[in-house]
């Protein structure tokens, strides 16, 4: 596992949760519960760090995602912008973002 | 071609801006108490020494303290830059609490100040001498000046700390017939003192303590939730992660009136102070902000005075939540309210369910039921209305001579010989039958009957 690209996986994840500011404890914890399945060794540390990097940076969702580009990794940081957004309610930004993600790796699956 | 001429306010029209901000005396103090908390300050002091011709008011703080530098760096007007972010735990944001604060209640402004390893240093903002120079001319006093100073509590053997000094009080708010000033600044300090132990009541217990004191009387804090009180409850939490660290916000049920004990009750404004301060309290970095009201969110009611949102937010949030100069008062983002609206229907149900609770209902027998309200600490023994009997009887007698009945039973339960049945029981509980008493009524009864039955 390059542990880098986790960490733009939960970037990307928290922007499609994080839309306005904040991300709600279902959320984080949603996003957190699949990061912990796909990859047993992430530590909490890093996955803290990864989110409170992400709420001091500019990079939009399209930078993070230009990033994950080459990893084969697309249905899982689509399910995990999907599952983790709507922990707590699929609001219209969220979705928005949602369909975002979807739409730049869509072409790519 | 444009060009650019020098705007720069009048010093004399300006400050009569800055004093006019808006505080109120224990925010104003409660503005320079930030500071000494950011100072990392554990005991913080407030003093109206008495003995002078004119009242002042001194707040003494134990903290990091001020070198001569950065005293008059700190003593300019916005010094710092609100944009900028700050560390957590520092209340400060604009740079102009101390000045606007001060202003807003003296016209003359003194800090002495003891940084470690250094010597004591002071300077003075005057207002009558900025308004007469029309310049903002801060007076800063050798070392010799400031040990002589009549005011003078911050010793040269502290090793760090800052005093506070306001002079020519214009907070007294003097007219023809006010009393005179000690018996205003008393009034005002113990207004005061309830402020502050309600504002940094989270200052005031558990690991980072800080001792707070006004004329050395001791403040203990105002917990706005009574979370100690016998009859609390504590509701849902939530952690929401944003810039800076997390908005974390708990929900809280107080105890019913009755349940609460008189001086916390006292110290939280009575009743009318639980129905008026319902709903939102807003902390930042753990200073209370907004003490009550529901911004709009819901309705103040008297069934939800019970209901206490607390939110704590990191002071990285100022910008969104559009801080004030004088930090107290704030604007919740849209976001944020969406989320408050999930978490105010629990307490405010459960603050109805308080109030509307009658206590808990015990059957004595299949004739009487034992009512315990907790709220009015009252017993009462009431008729069971779901006796079978009873209720046949209901279902076969007309609509009139059912109301009759009910009457007839209320005044059976409330005209129960309660004393009368306690002492005979306490004297000679075994001579007590009851066994024959139904035989022994219709006998009486059907002789009353047959009695008018013969006379008619």
């Amino acid at each position: 596992m390059e542990i880098e690209i986790v960490d733009f996986i939960v970037k990307v994840a928290a922007c499609v949760c994080g839309k306005d500011g904040i991300i709600s404890q279902a959320e984080e914890k949603a996003m957190l519960n699949l990061i912990i399945l796909e990859y047993p060794n992430y530590p909490l540390e890093r996955f803290n760090q990864a989110l409170d990097e992400f709420f001091d940076e500019t990079l939009q969702i399209e930078d993070y995602l230009h990033k994950l580009a080459r990893s084969g990794l697309n249905p899982f940081i689509i399910n995990i912008c999907e599952l983790s957004a709507s922990a707590d309610g699929l609001d219209i930004k969220e979705n928005i973002a949602l369909h975002k993600v979807k739409l730049i790796l869509g072409s790519e699956i | 071609m444009s060009h650019f001429a020098d705007a720069s306010p009048d010093p004399k029209s300006h400050i009569k801006t800055l004093m006019r901000i808006g505080y109120t005396m224990p925010s104003a103090v409660s503005d320079i108490l930030d500071n000494s908390i950011t100072a990392n300050a554990k005991n913080i002091e407030i003093h109206s020494l008495p003995g002078f011709k004119e009242p002042n008011i001194s707040i003494l703080d134990d903290g990091d303290g001020m070198s001569p530098e950065e005293l008059i760096q700190n003593m300019k007007i916005g010094c710092k830059d609100p944009s900028d972010d700050r560390e957590r735990g520092d209340l400060g944001r604009f740079g102009s609490g101390l000045k606007t604060a001060s202003f807003s209640q003296a016209r003359k402004l003194t800090v002495i100040s003891k940084k470690e390893g250094e010597p004591l240093c002071a300077a003075v903002w005057d207002i009558d001498r900025i308004e007469s120079e029309n310049a903002w001319c801060l007076e800063i006093l050798d070392e010799n000046e400031v040990k002589a100073h009549p005011l003078l509590l911050l010793g040269s053997k502290k090793e760090s700390g800052t005093q506070v000094i306001w002079e020519k009080l214009s907070c007294l708010n003097k007219t023809n017939h006010s009393l005179d000033d000690e018996t205003i600044m008393a009034s005002n300090l113990s207004e005061l003192g309830n402020y502050i132990s309600l504002h940094f009541h989270k200052f005031m217990d558990g690991k980072n303590k800080r001792n707070f004191s006004i004329n050395n009387a001791q403040l203990q804090s105002i917990d706005p939730f009574m979370t100690r009180s016998p009859g609390y409850q504590e509701g849902r939490s939530e952690k929401l992660r944003c810039k800076g660290g997390y908005i974390e916000i708990n929900t809280h049920v107080l105890p019913h009136f009755k349940r609460m004990e008189t001086i916390p009750l006292e110290r939280l404004g009575g009743a009318n102070g639980i129905v008026q301060n319902q709903g939102l309290y807003i902390y930042r970095e753990n200073r209370l902000i907004n003490a009550g009201g529901w911004l709009g969110l819901a309705k103040t009611s008297q069934l939800g005075a019970l209901a206490r949102v607390e939110v704590n937010v990191p002071s990285s949030l100022d910008q969104e939540w559009a801080t004030d100069v004088k930090k107290s008062s704030l604007q919740l983002p849209p976001r944020i309210k969406k989320e408050l609206r999930k978490f105010l229907a629990d307490p405010i149900k459960r603050s109805k369910r308080v109030y509307t609770y009658r206590g808990k209902q015990d059957k004595a027998n299949k004739y009487w039921n034992i009512q315990e309200n907790e709220n009015d600490k009252t017993i009462s023994y009431q008729i069971s209305a779901e006796n079978d009997f009873l209720i046949d009887i209901f279902r076969v007698i007309p609509k009139e001579q059912k109301s009759q009945l009910i009457k007839y039973l209320g005044q059976l339960a409330e005209n129960l010989p309660l004393n009368h049945i306690y002492e005979k029981m306490s004297e000679s509980p075994r001579d007590i039958d009851q066994e024959s008493v139904t035989d022994a009524l219709l006998e009486a009864i059907m002789s009353r009957v047959f009695e008018e039955e013969i006379n008619e």
